[in-house]
């Protein structure tokens, strides 16, 4: 059972590593449709909760993948996991060095960025919507979620624990 | 004395071997919250110079075209460049395995008392402003990147298809960059 578990993760992991154009946080719907919605092996909340947590930890955002392997298999899946999300990309992304520079003239290169640029955001904001709705999908969610940004571009030099911080404080006050 | 270590410094700078890019990615990774770039750039480019300024922008522009994880993207090229296989092995420990053991020690700890009202409470109000920090990312890049009407069209239909409408990513990647690639094609 434990070896059928690891397989999917891998397997789930290993694909999204070559689809996460636009980093982790791109894929994040996905990670939900593939662990939540298709296989129920981690709830909504718990789901919401381990992205939580993998923003207040230092790190790249990557280390969620580490944090929903734990929860699901224990240390082997948070190594699998990780292993799984990292050497896909790492493999594409060392052997396109050797070949870029030849591969893609500088005229592809800006037009490439120029295209995947409205996608990523999508992605990115697809990504955002996913996480509100994890957490709780009520107006409160919104609320905080939506406080959360206004206040991000009002203070943009403030390190953005702080928001993690307060809207803790409101989450414990509100009980939500 | 002062110079000699000036010189071992610059020798060490120029050929640094696994063991120097394990050490170098894991601090990057600890000093950063909330993305890495920013805490990368100053540790590659300022205190180590590792890199130039201009390489960093390139290798990450050239790191958000491929797939995989930005920073990490960037992280294992500069290792391999640096000191070949063992330096992506290193660079990979050192920038996700660290920070990956790490925050899965805080989690085995937490999830005990996850189910707890009052603990549950407040991770629920910190998992709403992570929300918002995913939010305010795509918003920020989006105003920064995404102007014309074209582009914002595509970025509201991947967003509607990826979040409210649930459809797998591999549609959307595989509908929507070879069309926002001839669109782009034929405006340049």
């Amino acid at each position: 059972v434990k070896l059928d578990v690891l397989t999917t993760l891998a397997v789930i992991f290993g694909g999204l590593s070559l689809l996460a154009v636009g980093g982790a946080n791109a894929v994040i719907p996905d990670m939900h449709r593939a662990l939540v919605d298709a296989r129920a092996m981690v709830s909504d909340s718990d789901f919401a909760l381990l992205v939580a947590l993998a923003q207040a930890s230092p790190g790249p955002n990557v280390i969620l993948v580490g944090l929903l392997g734990f929860q699901i298999a224990g240390v082997a899946g948070a190594a699998v996991s990780t292993v799984a999300m990292t050497v896909p990309s790492t493999v594409l992304a060392v052997g396109a060095m050797h070949t870029s520079r030849r591969l893609f003239s500088p005229r592809l290169r800006s037009v490439a960025s120029a295209a995947l640029a409205p996608i990523t955001v999508g992605l990115i904001l697809g990504s955002g919507y996913t996480l509100t709705m994890a957490a709780g999908a009520h107006l409160a969610t919104w609320l905080l979620s939506g406080a959360t940004v206004a206040f991000l571009f009002l203070r943009p030099k403030v390190n953005p624990l702080w928001t993690l911080g307060a809207a803790a404080v409101l989450g414990l006050a509100f009980r939500l | 004395m002062a110079d000699a270590g000036a010189d071992l410094e610059m020798i060490e700078t120029a050929r640094p071997g696994p063991l120097r890019i394990f050490v170098g990615f894991a601090q990057i990774a600890l000093h950063s919250f909330g993305g890495a770039a920013p805490w990368a750039r100053r540790m590659l480019v300022d205190k180590r110079g590792w890199m130039t300024e201009q390489e960093f922008t390139d290798e990450l522009g050239a790191g958000q075209l491929l797939p995989g994880p930005n920073i990490v993207n960037v992280a294992v090229r500069l290792g391999d460049r640096m000191a070949g296989p063992w330096g992506v092995v290193a660079a990979l420990a050192g920038l996700v395995g660290v920070p990956t053991v790490l925050s899965v020690s805080v989690a085995a700890f937490l999830m005990q008392w996850i189910h707890m009202g009052p603990v549950h409470a407040t991770l629920i109000g910190m998992a709403c402003a992570s929300a918002g920090l995913v939010w305010h990312m795509g918003f920020k890049i989006g105003l920064r990147s995404v102007r014309a009407p074209l582009d914002i069209a595509l970025a509201l239909a991947t967003f509607a298809a990826v979040g409210p409408l649930h459809v797998p990513l591999v549609f959307i990647l595989a509908v929507g960059i070879p069309l926002s690639l001839a669109l782009h094609w034929r405006r340049a």
